[in-house]
C-alpha cells in the first residue's frame, strides 16, 4: 500500500510547486511554463495510467478526448458565452468526452480483445480528426477556430490550473487504489475471466475507468485551448497527445501511484533541454532516448528498485 | 526500501530542476555584444522540407549584414553583430508557440523573425504579443491575421485578392486558340487552401471565367484517380490547383497516366519547388507556378542572391527574395530606431520607406500594419522557372501545354 | 446515377480503388505477419517503408539501378535489417504479456521518431523522386486506363503474398512461425525457439515493407515523413482483412483503396476519409477478426 511518507512527500513538493510563481517571475521565465506542460502531461500520464496501468486497456485515443474537450471550450465560449476560463466550461469541456468514452466504449470495450480495442481507439481519434476538419461552417473545418487572445493577461491562471489538474488527476487515482473499485480494475487486469467469474461486473469498470480517462484528458484540452487561442483539428487531433502520455507513463512506472508524476516531469524536462541544448538534432536524442530507456527500463522510473527482486508489479503496489 | 528509490527520483527531479532554473537565468547580462533575432522555424516534420529555402534566406542576409560588421544601434553607440537563434517548431502549432517561449524565455532575443505559414505565424504572433516582442512576420494570410488585430507585430506578403487574380490574368494574355475552354478549381483541405479558393472565385466572377469542375483536395492523398476521371468525364482543358509538393507530383503524374491533356496547368504552393521539377522533367513543362521573386527581377542585389544560391544547390528559387528583403527591412528598421526595443522597431519598421531591397521598395501601411508585394506567375521551362506574370520586358512569354506525347 | 455516367466509369473508378489499395495492402502484409506472430502494432512500418525508398532511390540516382531490379538488393537488405531491428530491440521485451504490449508499442515509436529524424539529418528533408521512363505512365486496356506503375505494385503485392504463404505453408520454418502465432508457449514445447522464430518473422515484415518501397518509390515523391500515413493506413487494411492472414491483409488493403476510390468520386475527397474510417470502426465492432480471415480466433473475451 502506499506509504505515509510518500504522502508528506509529496505534499511538500505540491507545496513548493504552488510556491515557484512567487519566487520566480511568471511572465518571463521559462521554468514556469515547463512546470505548466509538465502538469498537464501528468495529468494525462495519470489518465492513461488508470485505463491502462490499472485496468489493462491500453487505449491509443487519448487525443480525440483531448480535442474534443477543446472544441467544446471552443463552443461553450462562441455560443454559450462561457469565456475565458469558466469552470462550467471546463467541467462540459471534461463531460463531453467521457459521454463519448462510455458510448463508444460500451461496443469497444465488450467486444473486443486488447489489441483490437488499442486499434478501435486509434481509429477513433482518427474519425474524429478527419470529421472536424469536414464540419466547415459548425468547427470552421481545416482552418480552426480562433478564441480572442486579448483575454490573456497572465500565466497564473494556466500554472495553477495545470496543477489543478494534475494533482486531481494523481488523487483520482489515490482514492481508486484505496477502493473497491480500484481492486476491481486490478483484477480485470490481471484475469477477466476470473474477475467475472467473482462477479465483478467487467463492462461497468471498464467503462468508469475508461470515462475517468476521458474526463481528464478532455480538461487538459480545455486548459491548451485556452492557452494557444487557436484551435484546429490537426493540432489538437494530433497522435502526439496520446502518445507523450503513454510514454511517460510507461517510463515513469505504468500501474503506480507515482510513476507517471515522476515520467512526466522528468520527460517533458529531458524534451525541452534537448531543444534548448541540441536543436537540430532533438528528435534523435528523443528517440533514442525513449528506446534505450524502453529497453532498460521497462518498468519504469519508479521501479528501478525491483530489479532482482519478484515481480512486484501485478499487485499494484508503488 | 521503497523509500530509498522516491528519494532516488526525488533527487533525480531536484537535479533537472537545478538545471533548469540554471538554463533560465539571466545568464546574459546587461552588457550587449550581439543583436539576438530569434525564428520559429519546423526544423523537423512535414514541414522542415519547405522551410530550407527561408532558412538559408535568413541565415545568408545574417551573414551578410555581419561581413559588414554588424548593424550601427544608436543606444549602444557601436556597430552590434547579428545572431541568429532558430528554434524548432516541429511542423505543430502548438510547438511553435512553446518554440517562441523558448526564444523569448530563455534566448532572451531581441525580436522576432517570421515562422512558416499561416497556421504557425498566427499563434506565434499570440505569443509575441503576450511578452510584447517585436515580430516580423511574412508567409501568412493577411485576413486571418489582421483580424486578431496584433499589438506587436507586422506583416509583409501578398495580398490575397491580387494573388488570386493572378491565373486569370495570365489566362487573359494567351491567345484566344490556346485558352482553355473548360476549368477546374482544385484546393487541398486546409486553411490556405480554403481561403485561396474563395479568393479565386470571387476573382473569376470578376474576370468572366467560371469552372466545371470545383473540388477540394484531400491533403496528404495518394490517388487523385477519382478526381482525375470526373475531369476526363467533364472534358476539362484548364487546372488550377493548390496543394503541396508532394500531392502535385501525384496529381501530375496521374494526370499523364491517365491521358487528359490540358492546355493551362496552375499550381499554388506545390508547383515551384525544383523538387516538382525533379519528379517530373519533361513532363513539367508549361506548368505554372506561384512565387514571390526571381532573381530576374530588376531589384538591387536579386540576380546576386539568386547565383548565390543556384551555386549552393544547384537549382533556382522563387521565394528566397521575400526573405531576404524580409531581414533587410528589419536591419534598417533597428538602424533607425537606434535600438533594440521591440516598440521602437516596430515604429520604425511602420514608419520608414525601405529602398532597394532584393524585392524592389517596401513601404508598410501605418493602418493595417502590413506591407504589400506582389505575388506572380512563373512557368517551367527546361528546368527553369519564366517569370510569366507580370511580364518582364523582352522576356519569356507565357505559353499553353503541350499534349503529353509532345514533351 | 451517383456521377455515374456510364458502367465504364464504374468500372474505372473501381480499378484505380484495387490499384490504389494495393499500396495499403503492401504495407498491411509485413504488419499482418508482425502481428500475428508478436501481437505488437508495429507503427513504425511506415518508416521502413521510406527507408525502402531511400534505398532504392540511392541505387537509383548513385548506380542508376533501376527501381525493379533493386529490389534484388533493397529486400534483402531490408530482411537483415529487420532481423538486426528484432535481435538488438525487440527482443528484450518479447513476450511478457499485456505490459510488453505497451512497451513494444513504444519502443516502434521510439524507433519511427530517430529514423525519421535521422534520415532528416542525413539525407534533408526534400522531397526525392525517381524520374524514369515509366514513372508516369498509363495504358488503355480493353477501355480501362491502368497506371504502370501501380499494376507494377499490385503484381508484386501479390507475387508476395503468394511467396509468403506458401512459405507459411510448406516449409519446415514457416509453419514454425505459423505454430507460433497460434499459441507460443506450445510451440516451445516442440522445440521451436521463439526468439528465432520472430527473428524471422521480422526479416520477413521489413523484408515486405522494403517491397512497399520501391512500390511506393517508383508512384510517388516522398520525404521523411512520408511513410506514417502507410503505418496507419496499414492498420486499418489489417483490421478490415484480419488479423493473422496474409491474404487477407491484402484484400482489406484494396478494399480500403476501393472505398476511398469510390468515396472521392461520389462525393468529394475529404469525404473519402471519413468513410474509411467509419468503415473500420463497423467492422472492427461488428467482425474484429477481419472480413477475409477464415480462422475463428479468440477475439473477444465474455
Amino acid at each position: 500500500m502506499i506509504n505515509r511518507r510518500q504522502i508528506l512527500i509529496l505534499i511538500i513538493l505540491i507545496a513548493a510547486c504552488v510556491c515557484v510563481p512567487l519566487v520566480l517571475d511568471a511572465e518571463n521565465n521559462y521554468f514556469v511554463y515547463y512546470l505548466f506542460m509538465a502538469f498537464t502531461y501528468t495529468a494525462m500520464a495519470q489518465g492513461f495510467n488508470i485505463i491502462a496501468g490499472y485496468t489493462g486497456q491500453v487505449s491509443l485515443g487519448q487525443h480525440a478526448f483531448f480535442g474534443l474537450g477543446a472544441y467544446m471550450t471552443v463552443f461553450a465560449w462562441e455560443f454559450v458565452g462561457l469565456e475565458y476560463f469558466n469552470p462550467l466550461a471546463m467541467i462540459l469541456s471534461g463531460l463531453v468526452p467521457s459521454i463519448l468514452a462510455i458510448v463508444i466504449g460500451i461496443p469497444l470495450l465488450s467486444k473486443l480483445r486488447g489489441d483490437y480495442f488499442s486499434l478501435g481507439t486509434l481509429g477513433l481519434g482518427e474519425i474524429l480528426r478527419v470529421i472536424f476538419i469536414q464540419g466547415r461552417a459548425v468547427t470552421g473545418g481545416s482552418m480552426g477556430k480562433y478564441l480572442p487572445s486579448g483575454a490573456y493577461t497572465s500565466m497564473l491562471p494556466y500554472y495553477f490550473t495545470a496543477l489543478f489538474l494534475a494533482i486531481l488527476a494523481t488523487a483520482i487515482v489515490y482514492l481508486l487504489i484505496r477502493s473497491r473499485i480500484g481492486l476491481a480494475l486490478i483484477a480485470i487486469r490481471e484475469d477477466e475471466t476470473a474477475a467475472a467469474a467473482n462477479g465483478i461486473h467487467v463492462l461497468w469498470y471498464k467503462l468508469f475507468a475508461f470515462a475517468t480517462c476521458a474526463f481528464i484528458t478532455g480538461l487538459c484540452g480545455s486548459l491548451q485551448a485556452y492557452y494557444l487561442f487557436h484551435i484546429h483539428p490537426q493540432n489538437f487531433f494530433g497522435l502526439s497527445w496520446t502518445l507523450f502520455p503513454i510514454l511517460m507513463c510507461v517510463l515513469g512506472g505504468s500501474g503506480t501511484f507515482t510513476g507517471p508524476i515522476v515520467g512526466a516531469l522528468a520527460l517533458t524536462g529531458v524534451f525541452e533541454l534537448a531543444k534548448i541544448w541540441l536543436p537540430d538534432i532533438h528528435p534523435i536524442i528523443s528517440g533514442t532516448l525513449i528506446i534505450v530507456a524502453i529497453l532498460f527500463l521497462p518498468d519504469g522510473l519508479i521501479r528501478l528498485k525491483l530489479k532482482g527482486t519478484l515481480d512486484k508489479k501485478r499487485v499494484g503496489q508503488s | 526500501m521503497k523509500l530509498k528509490s522516491n528519494f532516488t527520483k526525488l533527487g533525480f527531479y531536484l537535479l533537472v530542476l537545478a538545471v533548469l532554473t540554471l538554463a533560465t537565468g539571466s545568464v546574459w547580462a546587461a552588457d550587449k555584444t550581439e543583436i539576438r533575432i530569434g525564428t520559429p522555424l519546423p526544423v523537423t516534420g512535414i514541414l522542415a522540407g519547405g522551410t530550407l529555402e527561408q532558412k538559408w534566406a535568413y541565415e545568408q542576409a545574417v551573414a551578410d549584414i555581419n561581413k559588414e560588421g554588424g548593424i550601427f544601434v544608436k543606444q549602444y553607440g557601436k556597430k552590434l553583430p547579428v545572431k541568429l537563434i532558430i528554434a524548432d517548431a516541429e511542423s505543430d502549432p502548438g510547438k511553435a508557440v512553446a518554440a517562441t517561449e523558448r526564444l523569448i524565455k530563455v534566448d532572451k532575443v531581441d525580436a522576432i523573425l517570421s515562422g512558416f505559414t499561416t497556421n504557425h505565424v498566427i499563434p506565434t504572433c499570440m505569443t509575441a504579443d503576450k511578452y510584447k516582442k517585436y515580430y516580423h512576420a511574412t508567409t501568412c494570410l493577411i485576413p486571418p491575421w489582421a483580424e486578431q488585430k496584433f499589438k506587436w507585430s507586422t506583416l509583409f506578403f501578398f495580398d490575397i485578392m491580387q494573388a488570386a487574380s493572378v491565373p486569370y490574368e495570365v489566362l487573359n494574355i494567351m491567345p484566344d486558340t490556346e485558352r482553355p475552354k473548360r476549368l477546374a478549381i482544385l484546393m487541398e483541405d486546409t486553411i490556405d487552401g480554403r481561403a485561396f479558393g474563395g479568393a479565386f472565385k470571387a476573382q473569376a466572377e470578376k474576370y468572366g471565367y467560371k469552372f466545371a469542375v470545383d473540388e477540394p483536395l484531400a491533403v496528404g492523398a495518394k490517388d487523385y484517380s477519382s478526381q482525375i476521371l470526373k475531369l476526363k468525364t467533364k472534358k476539362i482543358d484548364g487546372i488550377l490547383l493548390f496543394g503541396a509538393d508532394g500531392d502535385c507530383v501525384t496529381f501530375v503524374r496521374q494526370l499523364k497516366e491517365a491521358g487528359l491533356n490540358v492546355k493551362y496547368f496552375h499550381g499554388y504552393k506545390g508547383t515551384w519547388a525544383h523538387e516538382f521539377y525533379n519528379a517530373l522533367g519533361p513532363d513539367a513543362e508549361g506548368i505554372l507556378m506561384d512565387g514571390f521573386w526571381s532573381e530576374d527581377l530588376p531589384y538591387p542585389g536579386a540576380k546576386e542572391l539568386g547565383t548565390r544560391y543556384a551555386k549552393e544547390f544547384g537549382k533556382h528559387s522563387v521565394s528566397i527574395g521575400l526573405y531576404y528583403a524580409l531581414c533587410q527591412i528589419l536591419w534598417e528598421a533597428i538602424e533607425k530606431a537606434g535600438s533594440l526595443d521591440s516598440a521602437k522597431i516596430k515604429e520604425a519598421v511602420l514608419t520608414h520607406e525601405f529602398k532597394g531591397t532584393v524585392l524592389g521598395d517596401v513601404k508598410y501601411n501605418k493602418e493595417t500594419n502590413t506591407a504589400i508585394h506582389l505575388l506572380r506567375a512563373f512557368q517551367w521551362h527546361e528546368g527553369y522557372q519564366e517569370v510569366a506574370f507580370p511580364a518582364l520586358e523582352g522576356g519569356w512569354k507565357v505559353q499553353a501545354i503541350q499534349p503529353w506525347n509532345k514533351r | 446515377m451517383l456521377g455515374f455516367d456510364s458502367i465504364d466509369i464504374f468500372i474505372q473508378v473501381l480499378v484505380n480503388g484495387i490499384l490504389f489499395g494495393t499500396m495499403y495492402g503492401i504495407a498491411a502484409l509485413g504488419l499482418s505477419l508482425i502481428f500475428g506472430t508478436m501481437q505488437i502494432i508495429f507503427i513504425a512500418q511506415g518508416v521502413m517503408i521510406v527507408l525502402g525508398a531511400y534505398g532504392a532511390f540511392w541505387l537509383f540516382k548513385l548506380l542508376g539501378v533501376d527501381p525493379y531490379l533493386s529490389i534484388l538488393i533493397v529486400v534483402p537488405g531490408a530482411m537483415l535489417f529487420g532481423a538486426g531491428v528484432y535481435q538488438l530491440l525487440f527482443r528484450k521485451i518479447s513476450g511478457r504479456g499485456e505490459a510488453g504490449k505497451a512497451a513494444s508499442l513504444l519502443l516502434a515509436f521510439g524507433l519511427m521518431s530517430f529514423l525519421e529524424n535521422l534520415m532528416t539529418v542525413l539525407w534533408t528533408p526534400n522531397t526525392r523522386a525517381i524520374r524514369t521512363g515509366y514513372t508516369a505512365f498509363g495504358f488503355d486496356f480493353l477501355g480501362i486506363n491502368f497506371s504502370f506503375t501501380r499494376l507494377m505494385a499490385f503484381v508484386m503485392a501479390l507475387a508476395a503474398t503468394i511467396l509468403v504463404t506458401l512459405f507459411l505453408k510448406k516449409t519446415m520454418l514457416g509453419k514454425a512461425v505459423r505454430a507460433a502465432s497460434e499459441n507460443l508457449e506450445s510451440a516451445t514445447l516442440v522445440g521451436i525457439t521463439p526468439h528465432k522464430v520472430n527473428t524471422i518473422t521480422f526479416a520477413i515484415g521489413i523484408g515486405l515493407a522494403g517491397l512497399a518501397g520501391i512500390a511506393a518509390a517508383t508512384t510517388y515523391s516522398f520525404d521523411p515523413y512520408f511513410g506514417f500515413i502507410f503505418s496507419l493506413k496499414g492498420m486499418i487494411a489489417l483490421a478490415l482483412g484480419g488479423m493473422g492472414s496474409i491474404f487477407g491483409a491484402l484484400a482489406g488493403g484494396i478494399l480500403l483503396g476501393v472505398i476511398e476510390s469510390l468515396g472521392a468520386f461520389i462525393w468529394t475527397g475529404g469525404w473519402a476519409d471519413v468513410l474509411s474510417y467509419g468503415v473500420f470502426l463497423v467492422v472492427l465492432l461488428f467482425k474484429p477478426e477481419g472480413l477475409f480471415s477464415r480462422t475463428v480466433m479468440d477475439v473477444a473475451k465474455p
